[in-house]
């Protein structure tokens, strides 16, 4: 293991690693933060940029992350986070709540809930916290598995925690956004989310990345983290949505682990952006568990967009679906990669993972593989992927009742996401879709 | 000036020639029916008069609607310009209500006559009007087109859509095939509830069943290819009690 920067990828000198080490060496972190941070930056040292040769990343090309001319400057050094502005779309049933940028809550209109007990933090208000939940939970998940986890490891000064405690229901949807802070540098972002419902309680978040600057000219690569845990018999419904520019690189990776009793409903919508990859890894450690996950992914010119999912049944009796879609068009990519663990004596486990995709021009990719990896023998578990054209026959059927090619072309792209949007369970989830399926139309 | 005037049609699917040569006029008022076994080209001809660019029309066919060729128009515009063909296989469009489908095609078909759209609460209470004469239940407007329907509510709803557009041809493709008496019935009083004097019918069909609701005013045979018959509604009892094999043995004989 070299941990000399002498022999390092020259490409890793474009990252701002001088100040993740004066971080791990402050007085005011506690100490589980300092380890995990030293051990993020020494595994950025030590772990190589994925490249074609990497099989989970065989199909991403990451160029836009390493321009030898971008030194990227981390958000933390930021000043000026300039005024955060929202898309009018979201204020349709979508209002921000919580609004996170940079290490702060510049908005919460969730004070009431204080009172039933759920704690709305940064990560750095609980840094101390006595029982060292957050220390258990971090370690839970600490080690880096690629270079890009190992980014969020090192730079993880910060976050927003959300805590529910045992036995509270939330009815109301909770809605957090992430924006892009409205600066014109080479920002490297790195916002954390740590999600905890305790025993016996219900919630419904909706997580919003977005990047809405008025003057995009300079890049962003934001690479985020979420770490949601679901206590015994709980119950959480997730929604997260990513949208940027041209000039938005986004990598995120999402780990959930879920008790016994429990479920999990995780939709998410990759709706625009230069280069994403969304990496969702959802385990079920307790008898009983429920996986749900749907979602879209939509490429157009010459965007990248990648989800990576597993869902892992540890223990017996558990239920998982996966239900996701994906759109390409112009020379857009849209590569899906989802794999069912069935651990040794993870009997009666239950699991059906489909995936569909559009490809609405000549050049462009949607690329499938839903894997399956079986180690019990009582189980149940089905897999499927479709990917083509919007079918000819359909078409036809449109042009003889009056439709022309382009319109039923676009009804039938609104029909095909409309289908993972029924399982959606968030109302008016289409009027965040819509702006972007009008991109896709045109 | 006939409805429809089909001369020398000749029609090849993967340069297998289908259509040998059909020529048939249909005038405005008249139902007409074409019968004819398994493979003789019937659904070809509905295809085509549909315009599905899967089919080459070959050089000589001539096919007129209301004066002029149709045969360079595209489907959606055969259709704006009021023909109706109801398929023997109706697709399935998950995540498309019949609602939000026919008021897009009624809109599409009005605005190319110049016609203002229709207002989409207004145009949902005529829509489920027609699916209760018809027979289907009206809440299957809100449910996606023919997703999860039966054969025979699959066929009810083409008959549906018919009623809607009200076009002035209507070709209709096998419509009586997987029906059970009841929905053939039903199917049958949709169509007769539109014959008019300004409506001209093509009924494709195998068997005489649909016609004894549907009395055509003439009958033609489509056998490898040709009509190789044509007369009145007495034709198609004759085929129902003799089959086609006399037919077959009369061309063999040609």
């Amino acid at each position: 293991m070299s941990n000399t920067l002498l022999h390092i990828d020259s490409r890793k000198k474009l990252l701002p690693l001088e100040i993740a080490k004066r971080y791990s060496n402050s007085e005011l972190l506690p100490d589980w933060l300092k380890k995990i941070i030293k051990d993020g930056i020494l595994a950025i040292e030590d772990l190589p940029i994925p490249d074609a040769k990497t099989e989970s990343w065989r199909e991403a090309n990451l160029g836009c992350f390493f321009n030898p001319k971008i030194e990227w400057i981390h958000s933390s050094t930021l000043k000026d986070m300039g005024e955060v502005k929202f898309h009018h779309l979201y204020s349709n049933n979508f209002e921000p709540n919580i609004v996170y940028v940079n290490g702060k809550i510049v908005r919460n209109n969730l004070n009431y809930l204080s009172s039933k007990g759920v704690n709305i933090s940064t990560l750095s208000e609980r840094y101390f916290d006595e029982g060292g939940f957050l220390d258990y939970l971090l370690n839970e998940f600490r080690e880096s598995r690629h270079f890009f986890e190992a980014v969020s490891r090192a730079f993880l000064f910060d976050g927003l925690v959300i805590e529910i405690p045992p036995n509270i229901v939330i009815d109301t949807p909770i809605n957090i956004y992430f924006p892009v802070p409205e600066v014109n540098s080479n920002v490297l972002d790195t916002p954390w989310f740590i999600l905890i419902l305790n025993a016996n309680s219900q919630a419904k978040v909706s997580v919003h990345y977005i990047d809405n600057r008025e003057n995009p000219s300079s890049p962003v690569w934001i690479n985020a983290s979420e770490l949601i845990k679901v206590g015994a018999n709980s119950h959480l419904k997730y929604l997260s949505t990513y949208s940027g520019y041209a000039k938005t690189y986004r990598f995120v990776s999402t780990n959930a682990q879920l008790d016994k009793d429990s479920s999990i409903i995780y939709n998410s919508l990759l709706l625009d952006g230069k280069f994403i990859r969304s990496e969702l890894n959802v385990e079920l450690v307790g008898e009983n568990g429920y996986a749900e996950i749907n979602g879209l992914s939509l490429s157009e010119k010459v965007n990248y967009s990648e989800v990576q999912q597993s869902i892992g049944h540890l223990k017996p009796n558990c239920t998982s679906r996966i239900n996701w879609r994906g759109i390409g068009k112009d020379e857009g990519k849209t590569v899906y990669r989802g794999k069912i663990y069935i651990a040794p004596g993870a009997q009666k486990s239950d699991s059906i993972q489909l995936f569909k995709g559009l490809c609405l021009s000549d050049r462009a990719i949607v690329d499938a593989k839903p894997q399956l990896e079986i180690y019990a023998d009582d189980v149940r578990c089905t897999h499927g992927a479709t990917v083509g054209p919007p079918p000819q026959e359909l078409v036809f059927y449109f042009q003889a009742r009056g439709i022309d090619k382009i319109r039923a072309r676009k009804l039938l792209v609104s029909a095909f996401v409309k289908q993972v949007l029924k399982e959606i369970p968030f109302s008016n989830v289409i009027k965040l879709v819509e702006p972007y399926l009008g991109k896709i139309y045109e | 000036m006939s409805l429809l005037e089909i001369k020398n049609l000749r029609v090849s699917i993967q340069n297998k020639l289908i259509l040998k040569g059909i020529s048939l006029k249909i005038d405005k008022g008249e139902v007409h029916a074409i019968m004819g076994p398994n493979g003789s080209g019937k659904s070809t001809l509905a295809q085509v008069i549909a315009g599905n660019e899967n089919y080459q029309v070959e050089p000589g066919s001539e096919m007129m609607y209301k004066g002029e060729s149709i045969l360079d128009l595209s489907p959606e515009e055969r259709a704006q310009k009021g023909i109706f063909v109801a398929f023997q296989y109706p697709v399935e469009i998950p995540g498309l209500s019949n609602l939000e489908f026919l008021h897009s095609a009624i809109n599409e078909i009005r605005k190319s006559r110049g016609e203002s759209p229709l207002d989409l609460w207004d145009f949902e209470k005529a829509l489920k009007e027609k699916m209760e004469e018809i027979g289907l239940d009206p809440n299957f407007a809100e449910r996606s087109v023919n997703e999860g329907f039966s054969g025979g509510e699959k066929k009810r709803n083409e008959i549906v859509q018919m009623a809607i557009l009200q076009p002035e041809l209507a070709v209709l493709d096998e419509t009586d095939s997987g029906l059970d008496i009841d929905a053939l019935k039903s199917v049958a009083e949709g169509v007769n509830r539109m014959r008019s004097s300004e409506r001209g019918f093509l009924v494709i069909t195998h068997y005489q069943r649909l016609l004894n609701y549907i009395k055509p005013d003439f009958v033609h045979v489509l056998y490898n290819g040709r009509i190789v018959k044509s007369g009145d509604f007495k034709l198609a009892v004759e085929l129902e009690q003799k089959g086609y094999d006399w037919l077959k043995q009369e061309e063999a004989t040609v």
